[in-house]
């Protein structure tokens, strides 16, 4: 059953009272939450996800509320816990869905060790895996946003699960989260893509989520494998570049891009390296959208 | 073994077991490691520096002590 198909107000009742429980992907997710916000976002962003019940297993059990005390009535706050535990400190409370958003990330990237964990945006077309890690600015989102508005099946925009056991990636389809220029830039591209609200003035500029496209629940289940291992830069004024890059550079640069590369250790090298046996690595320097597009469909050509 | 190391074309990527630490040699280089990890003689590797970069057997001993003292402070050798 999809979370749309609970009966009305089921979703806020779950959440504010006990918890809502859904699959994204690779990853199960309960969720408790009073926050009008809260409510709102799951609804507008999570409503084609499947329910779980609370016999499942579930992997994170996350909480988002509101801080008490004096607080709330001039400056409300919001925080997130995962397991009870909070860590971040407070956000204020109209960055309750980004801070959501954020957490969730946090906790597979602090538990998921069955995978490793590459700071990453993953698609796929035609049975290619493409992976774009890349530091915040690189532009990984804007291009995976983009893709996936062009036939791309969205995996992830944000990390990808690269299993230790068989060396696929598996899928943890999330709302895209776009910042700044590129909210702009995508709705442009994308004039039928689904976003929320603009979130101002967070941690990270403006932010907007971007409803995760159907094909990427379709295929929720279905993992890839990595054929092409591209490193974004996206800078103002120049000429689109596509470089061929030796395997073992790349290795290095993805090292850099694993969050749990040393809690993995050998077994992750491992990982990496098997990867990078199977890719062709590129670096992909880029500023206009429409030609860095062309310069990615090139490759499975 | 305190090391891991993976070999493509020219390059090569070794992986410090202990310190979890990665490095970028050059397939070269990555190979005498795996060599003196393995307790190769020295004539052998010096033989080997003499073959690869055709210098003389004093620069080539120089090269090997040099790689020595780097694997060491890198703790990729004992």
């Amino acid at each position: 059953m999809l979370l749309s198909q609970l009966p009305a107000n089921k979703i806020s009742e779950y959440l504010s009272t006990q918890e809502l429980c859904f699959k994204t992907g690779s990853i199960n997710i309960a969720v408790k939450s009073n926050i009008p916000a809260i409510i709102k976002h799951i609804t507008d962003f999570y409503s084609h996800y499947d329910c779980l019940e609370k016999s499942d297993f579930i992997d994170l059990h996350v909480e988002v509320y509101s801080v008490g005390g004096y607080r709330k009535f001039y400056k409300p706050q919001v925080t997130f816990s995962f397991d009870g535990y909070e860590p971040f400190i407070p956000l204020p409370l109209k960055q309750a869905p980004a801070m959501f958003e954020w957490g969730l990330n946090w906790c597979i990237a602090n538990v998921a060790h069955q995978y490793l964990i590459i700071h990453s945006a993953i698609i796929e077309k035609d049975g290619y895996g493409l992976v774009m890690p890349g530091t915040p600015g690189s532009g990984k989102s804007t291009l995976c946003a983009a893709l996936v508005n062009k036939g791309w099946r969205l995996l992830s925009d944000e990390m990808a699960l690269l299993s230790l056991k068989d060396g696929l990636i598996y899928p943890a389809p999330r709302p895209v989260s776009l910042k700044n220029k590129s909210i702009q830039i995508i709705k442009e591209f994308a004039p039928n893509a689904v976003f929320g609200d603009v979130i101002a003035d967070t941690l990270k500029g403006d932010i907007a989520h971007m409803v995760a496209p159907v094909s990427a629940l379709k295929g929720q289940s279905v993992p890839v494998k990595p054929a092409f291992l591209v490193f974004p830069h996206y800078e103002d004024n120049i000429e689109k570049k596509l470089i061929k890059l030796s395997k073992a550079r790349a290795l290095m640069t993805l090292a850099e891009h694993a969050f749990n590369f040393n809690v993995l250790g050998e077994e992750g090298f491992d990982s990496m390296a098997n990867m990078i046996e199977q890719v062709e690595c590129y670096d992909f320097s880029y500023s206009d959208l429409t030609t860095a597009l062309d310069g990615i469909e090139t490759l499975i050509q | 073994m305190l090391f891991k190391v993976y070999f493509w074309q020219d390059e090569s990527v070794i992986y410090n077991i202990k310190s979890g630490d990665i490095h970028l040699l050059s397939s070269f280089d990555g190979k005498v490691l795996d060599l003196m990890s393995s307790n190769t003689k020295q004539e052998v590797l010096i033989k080997k520096i003499i073959e690869a970069y055709q210098i003389d057997y004093q620069d080539a001993e120089d090269y090997l002590g040099k790689l020595y003292d780097i694997y060491r402070k890198l703790s990729l050798i004992d």
